[in-house]
């Protein structure tokens, strides 16, 4: 290995080292109570020690991010291949593209719940509406922004739409569409939790709620560990599929 | 062969970029929306707990809007403060440790650790250690909004060819020279990508802490309207909150537009 | 100008009757191209040239129906192809078109990315994959055939370019100054390989460049143009004898042309100067 590969191996397992050593130092200096701030030591005892009665809410929450979160990549990415291929449609909804990702769609779930009860549906479907927009408005920038030589070439060759999309359109965005799924993931993890935080006993967030009152903090944190844990999930998940779809370069 | 006299046809020239239909074709549709929502919720009596008509959801918002008002301002504020504080926080932390090659590796992964930890989990324990003031909510908007600003801030700096640094030692610029006129001029783009990341990752990190707790803030008001079946009023919060994320977002596209001038 | 007498017995291959192209932006319409005609006869190899901005490229993308023209008429083989609507595969496959830019697709192969044509006309089967092959080996990619474009140099991917237009075997090929952008030693390289190319083919060649010496090395026939608007300034012919070499440029006749061709630019030039 050469010097800087050991470096950027090495520099981030120190910082983390040094980031739960200072904060157990100061935590045992300190003698701050454990309902206040836990100790690194004593939440990473809880994960593993209380393991069995957080797992089915890990997997519930698993379970929620992971499907709502492969819905929406395929309604945001077909949906921008409908709005940019007319025209009008794309001037016409384009401003409504980016606002729907400036939109906090979770503030619907009360109404969600109102209608769907407190099951995992409306989890999912929160998960969904709330990260769909960002892949949606990405892979449209991505559709719009095709080389104009690579759509003469197209068009010389007389493809039809389908062609083009398959063979030109597709691939030039993918690297568009990716940086929209990898917010995605990023959005269907928050949407997740903040539905779990509003109804229902199921999942890591409203298990975060419910030790957080009865002042168990120690298991608090060890839920947002494992929320973290299932966001480092889908991260290396975005990341392995975008290295395994992009195998080219420009 | 001359003699070939086809029909001259004149079409209409062809028109380079959209001119009024970005303006004009969005009003339209909008105008349609309202009007389609109107017509069929009324038509097929859809129940109100499920869609009100929109003009049900304009004129009751509007007739308990003296109501609704402390909670707008409120979550405004929220989100405004945060958000303040967040983008000049988020740049500051890109910029400290963009000095250091080995601090940028360090600390890499752990502003990624930050930005897909859901902050909005900390919401119960911020409660716990700081009081229920719902004024502390800024807080929650400032961890939500911080990372992922200071994520793509820090890209952008430490994305630079390395020809533009060449000319920079060329004319002999000084260390914060090249830092100000090279460096943070040329991640303007990623920069502000960040900062339009961290308008929604402010009002939804506003909102959720409302959901928690709390009995101010437009969050709290959509989950009370629901309760007591005040459907209308829900829907005209959700709208007044999706004003607030859209308005944030058109001002940072104004000051993008007025400083990033070379981006197309 | 010189007149085509002897030539015009012979049925033109592609015509350009009063063909304009208007575009219009917000503010105003520019005119691309005025009032262009144009006779290409089969197996012609004709230049138009003339500074950037004139229009050269618009006329052979309306010819391929990338774009339509505004007013005029363009025939292919007598029929008219600018007709409303899309051209039809069958009048697309008689012509290729060259770039540019090489405009490989990144995320195929050289040789998948020559077989594109083939993919998109729907021509399948062992002739045309032979086809590939032998057009690879013409241009010296056999060897590279399944690197992807970002692993060749800038030349072998402008000779991927050439041949791609040529995989469906066309009648016509458009050339868009296709070695533009390259140096000039691979450029003079390339040139020779095309003449190479026209001689063994027999090909309908029309070829766009704003380089003199290019123009007239290469051409039977050049048409100058002259910008605001876009629009025919001047017909040469070049009655150099064939095969062309480029130990050529250095003779009388040639420069002469090369000469005449300068002073016919330049004096367009000062006009747009006054």
């Amino acid at each position: 290995m050469t010097k800087k590969r050991i470096e950027s191996f090495f520099a981030p397992i120190l910082m983390f080292l040094l980031i739960f050593t200072g904060w157990e130092i100061i935590v045992r200096t300190l003698k701050i109570p454990k309902w206040l701030l836990p100790m690194p030591s004593e939440i990473f005892k809880s994960m593993v020690v209380n393991f069995p009665a957080f797992w089915p809410h890990i997997l519930m929450t698993i379970e929620t991010v992971l499907l709502g979160f492969i819905i929406a990549v395929p309604i945001g990415i077909l949906l921008a291949s409908l709005i940019t291929s007319f025209k009008v449609v794309n001037a016409a909804l384009s401003p409504y593209v980016t606002f729907l990702v400036m939109v906090p769609l979770i503030s619907l779930v009360p109404l969600l719940m109102l209608f769907m009860g407190y099951g995992m549906n409306v989890r999912v479907v929160t998960v969904i509406i709330q990260s769909f927009a960002v892949v949606n408005m990405n892979a449209c920038t991505g559709f719009n922004n095709v080389p104009i030589l690579r759509q003469e070439l197209m068009q010389s060759l007389g493809a039809s739409r389908l062609e083009s999309y398959r063979r030109v359109i597709l691939p030039t965005a993918a690297s568009d569409i990716f940086t929209g799924v990898r917010l995605a993931g990023i959005f269907a993890t928050t949407g997740c939790i903040s539905a779990e935080y509003v109804g229902g006993n199921m999942g890591l967030g409203s298990q975060i709620i419910k030790y957080s009152q009865f002042l168990k903090t120690t298991e608090s944190f060890a839920c947002i560990f494992y929320v973290t844990i299932v966001g480092l999930m889908m991260y290396w998940l975005i990341s392995f599929a975008q290295k395994k779809i992009i195998s080219w370069k420009i | 062969m001359n003699t070939t006299t086809a029909v001259q046809k004149k079409r209409k020239p062809e028109a380079i970029g959209s001119g009024y239909l970005n303006i004009v074709a969005p009003l339209i549709v909008l105008v349609i929306l309202i009007a389609a929502l109107e017509f069929f919720t009324r038509a097929f009596g859809i129940s109100r707990f499920v869609l009100p008509p929109p003009t049900d959801i304009i004129v009751k918002t509007i007739s308990n809007f003296p109501e609704i008002w402390p909670h707008f301002l409120f979550t405004l504020k929220i989100v405004a403060i945060g958000f303040m504080i967040s983008v000049p926080f988020g740049m500051l932390i890109a910029a400290l440790f963009s000095q250091f090659e080995i601090m940028v590796k360090a600390i890499s992964p752990v502003i990624i650790w930050l930005v897909i930890t859901p902050m909005i989990t900390l919401i119960p324990l911020i409660m716990l250690w700081l009081g229920t003031d719902p004024n502390l909510r800024v807080i929650v908007v400032i961890i939500q909004a911080t990372p992922i600003i200071t994520l793509n801030t820090l890209n952008g700096f430490t994305n630079i060819e390395s020809e533009k640094l060449e000319l920079a030692k060329s004319v002999g610029a000084s260390k914060p020279q090249t830092f100000i006129k090279i460096i943070f001029m040329n991640a303007m783009p990623q920069v502000f990508t960040g900062i339009k990341l961290g308008c929604i990752f402010s009002t939804i990190g506003a909102i959720s802490a409302d959901f928690v707790a709390g009995t101010v803030g437009l969050g709290s008001r959509i989950v009370q309207y629901t309760k007591y079946n005040n459907i209308e009023l829900s829907y005209g919060c959700i709208i007044i909150i999706a004003l607030i994320g859209i308005s944030l977002f058109s001002i940072v596209e104004i000051i993008e537009k007025r400083i990033v001038l070379w981006k197309n | 100008m010189e007149e085509l007498g002897k030539k015009t017995l012979q049925e033109p291959r592609i015509k350009f009757e009063n063909v304009s192209k208007i575009f219009e932006t917000r503010s105003q319409e520019i005119v691309a191209v005025k009032d262009y005609s144009m006779e290409v006869l089969t197996g012609e190899f004709v230049s138009i040239i003339g500074p950037s901005g004139c229009g050269k490229s618009t006329l052979i993308r309306m010819l391929d129906g990338i774009i339509k023209p505004t007013e005029g008429n363009i025939y292919l083989d007598g029929n008219q192809v600018n007709e409303e609507g899309k051209m039809p595969k069958e009048t697309l496959r008689k012509m290729g078109f060259i770039f540019q830019q090489p405009n490989l697709l990144p995320w195929y192969t050289v040789r998948e990315n020559v077989a594109l044509p083939l993919r998109v006309f729907g021509l399948s089967g062992e002739t045309w994959e032979k086809r590939v092959d032998e057009l690879l080996e013409l241009v010296g990619l056999s060897k590279s055939g399944q690197l992807f474009p970002y692993e060749i140099s800038g030349g072998m991917l402008q000779r991927a370019g050439v041949v791609r237009a040529m995989v469906h075997d066309p009648e016509i090929l458009l050339m868009d100054e296709p070695f533009g952008a390259l140096d000039e030693l691979t450029r003079e390289q390339l040139n020779m390989e095309l003449l190479e190319i026209w001689k063994e083919t027999k090909k309908t060649i029309i070829f766009i460049t704003h380089n003199v010496e290019e123009a007239v090395l290469l051409s039977s026939r050049i048409y100058v143009m002259g910008t605001q608007p876009g629009r025919l300034v001047s017909t040469v012919n070049i009655d150099l004898p064939r095969p062309r070499s480029l130990k050529m440029i250095t003779q009388p006749e040639f420069i002469g042309y090369k000469q005449k061709l300068t002073k016919l630019i330049g004096d367009l030039d000062l006009s747009k100067i006054k």
